[in-house]
């Protein structure tokens, strides 16, 4: 007969094991990579070859994103765990969310001449912090503070007309890169095993 | 008066709904954890039950048996990997537990 004690012990047994899958489960270190190296190249083009700037996130983004979704898929066998629900829900945070920011300045710089150009790159690096914020809210915590980071730079970036961008950059890569080095290596255990 | 002569019928409702082999700690840990993912390695199970290889082996087999989840042989870098996945049996029956449960629980708070 199963006892009120017996329920209470199981549930929390339950409780526990669910908390530790949440509390260990880390994105793999190699897209934060990625996108640090991205992020940086992009940002320097902005100072010193501007008219490249464009193409290079375009292209790199979409090459960027095939990349996520090999290391991501490599991550789930090594890591022992394919959660493809998760993997749609970040392909469509970033991928949704930093096409509609792009949209969102285009109509903005059809409207309003004056967001033509820098400014309108100010105004798409201040909503890319926004994505940056909610990815902090529903993904990995790092992001709840590089998102004010990278929409504060995009209003300072203003103040300085030489290598703001490559200094920018450079802080959003570091961002992007120094909490891989804080994760927990033993947190995921290797998927081979002494027992199928 | 009323609702009291009603409790022992009600939490008597919820232990038949419970499904007996979920009572087992681990198989209903297990089949929680997969119901949340597409497929889990037997070792990541094993880590996050915290079970021994033998115990987790044999509490699976159960499950599969039952046509609860299915399982998936490969070999990763030549070594092998069991990919466990949830059944829509086993979603089925984890969710009747789980309202089973729930209604047992919803009795005992209201004594």
């Amino acid at each position: 007969m199963t006892d009120a004690r017996q329920i209470q012990e199981d549930l929390s047994f339950v409780r526990q094991a669910v908390a530790r899958r949440e509390r260990t489960y880390r994105a793999p270190a190699a897209i934060s990579y990625i996108w640090a190296v991205y992020v940086l190249i992009g940002y320097t083009l902005l100072d010193v070859a501007p008219q490249w700037a464009g193409w290079f996130f375009m292209f790199g983004g979409f090459g960027g994103g095939l990349l996520c979704m090999v290391f991501g898929k490599r991550h789930d066998k090594q890591s022992g765990e394919v959660d493809r629900a998760m993997g749609r829900r970040a392909a469509l945070h970033w991928g949704g969310g930093i096409l509609l920011a792009f949209l969102a300045t285009f109509a903005l710089a059809t409207a309003i001449p004056v967001l033509r150009g820098n400014n309108g790159a100010q105004v798409l690096v201040v909503m890319i912090g926004m994505v940056y914020f909610l990815a902090g809210v529903h993904f990995e915590r790092h992001y709840l503070w590089l998102g004010p980071v990278l929409i504060a730079g995009g209003v300072l970036v203003g103040f300085f007309p030489h290598h703001g961008w490559t200094g920018l950059g450079a802080v959003i890569a570091a961002g992007l890169v120094i909490p891989t080095f804080f994760q927990s290596r033993t947190s995921r255990s290797p998927s081979s095993e002494s027992k199928p | 008066m009323k609702k009291n002569l009603q409790e022992p019928t009600e939490a008597l409702s919820g232990l038949d709904r419970l499904d007996p082999l979920l009572q087992h700690r681990s198989r209903l840990g297990a089949l929680v954890l997969l119901s949340g993912a597409d497929a889990l390695s037997f070792s990541r199970l094993k880590t996050l039950l915290q079970e021994t290889d033998g115990n987790l082996g044999a509490q699976l087999r159960k499950l599969e048996v039952a046509g609860y989840l299915s399982v998936k042989k490969e070999f990763l870098d030549r070594k092998p990997v069991s990919w466990h996945s949830i059944s829509p049996a086993g979603k089925a029956a984890l969710k009747a537990h789980l309202a089973a449960m729930e209604s047992l629980i919803k009795t005992i708070n209201h004594r």
